[in-house]
């Protein structure tokens, strides 16, 4: 993940572009991203928030890229409720992604664009793509994106009269308020690593009254 | 009911009937999330719940005894469950199966999960873990039918309209 969408992060490489890298490099252009990255094998271009969906048409009716993956949003803050704050500063941003597939190629391509933290909207995709409606539903509950356009923006998981956007990073847990998050206690290794119980303890471990023999045998 | 709610029903005719309810219980699941999982096994033909004269899965709550809540409640569900709830007939009971039913589990700081089935419904029993084993439900089961063959029908009786703790 970059810190920034205005990172233009192709990958230097001895052997010169990948296949990826030059598929990246051309739907970038096709859709006129800003910019484009490769990084952990995905393909992602970073496109100007006006030309979402100008961009996302394009990419379905252009590109193949009939098939609807998903949309979700990412809230980067340095000032979060819960966890640990990032290491690096991260730009204060809502970033917007939409997953769209080429099923017959096998591409999936990583539409993302960057909005405002306050007022955020952003233009519908359903008018493009069926299956957006209810992932801008959800994203517009969880991190309060007024997607112009939508027809019926109403909450999709929380109850009607849910107050907040729990996915974001201002949002608090008040079950944490009241009794601090206590970390890794008392919580057993995995099988077979250093901190993994000892062999002699390990009938121990389990609870009273199961047996360690594999009832499905 | 005026005279039991007066007089109380004499030892025997209570033990007996006791006796016969508790070997028919018909058990509404409310499945909700990988204990309903567990819930199933046991009522399958390894484990075989309806040995204990718990008889699996009635189509609808108001033919039901017996509730178990297996698995995560939501707020969003909690509606349902207490819907479903108020539907079963009484004498009913409840056995809160696995962490999340229980206190919320893992998800004890979630935005979105109901702290323990006991804040919406009364609950007999709760049977720990995560998910429990069926032979832990069982053992909860067990449990459960030594309450009622405890029970005095009068007490059960005057306390059908209690509420959730």
């Amino acid at each position: 993940m970059t810190a920034s969408p205005s990172d233009t992060t192709a990958t230097e490489d001895v052997t010169g572009p990948s296949a990826l890298d030059s598929y990246a490099e051309s739907v970038a252009k096709s859709v006129g991203a800003l910019s484009w990255s490769t990084n952990f094998d995905t393909v992602k271009v970073f496109v100007a928030t006006d030309k979402w969906t100008s961009s996302l048409r394009t990419a379905k009716t252009e590109l193949g890229l009939i098939f609807f993956s998903f949309l979700s949003a990412i809230h980067w803050s340095n000032d979060v409720e819960v966890g640990d704050a990032p290491s690096d500063p991260v730009d204060e941003r809502l970033e917007v992604l939409a997953a769209v597939g080429d099923l017959i190629e096998g591409h999936l391509v990583h539409f993302s664009t960057s909005l405002p933290v306050n007022g955020a909207a952003l233009a519908t995709l359903t008018g493009i793509y069926g299956g957006a409606n209810w992932h801008e539903r959800e994203a517009a509950e969880m991190f309060a994106i007024d997607f112009v356009g939508h027809p019926n923006l109403e909450k999709l998981y929380l109850p009607s009269e849910f107050e907040g956007h729990p996915l974001r990073k201002s949002f608090p847990l008040l079950s944490r308020e009241v009794k601090p998050w206590p970390g890794t206690v008392d919580v057993e290794g995995m099988p077979g690593t250093a901190d993994d119980a000892p062999e002699d303890s390990a009938t121990e471990s389990m609870p009273s009254g199961v047996s360690t023999e594999n009832p499905g045998r | 009911m005026g005279v039991v709610e007066k007089f109380g029903i004499p030892k025997p005719i209570s033990s007996l009937l006791n006796w016969s309810r508790k070997y028919s219980l018909w058990m509404f699941q409310f499945g909700l999330a990988c204990c309903a999982v567990e819930m199933i096994a046991a009522a399958g033909p390894r484990y075989d719940m309806m040995r204990f004269g718990i008889i699996p899965f009635p189509a609808s709550p108001r033919q039901a005894d017996l509730m178990i809540v297996a698995g995560t409640v939501t707020d969003k569900m909690a509606p349902a469950v207490r819907r479903l709830y108020d539907q079963m007939p009484d004498p009913k009971y409840v056995i809160s199966m696995g962490s999340c039913a229980n206190c919320g589990g893992p998800y004890w700081d979630s935005y979105s999960v109901t702290k323990g089935v006991d804040q919406i419904i009364p609950v007999d029993v709760y049977v720990p873990g995560c998910p429990p084993r069926p032979e832990a439900l069982m053992d909860g089961i067990v449990m459960l039918q030594k309450k009622i063959q405890a029970e005095d029908m009068r007490e059960k009786w005057m306390e059908r309209d209690r509420e959730p703790v």
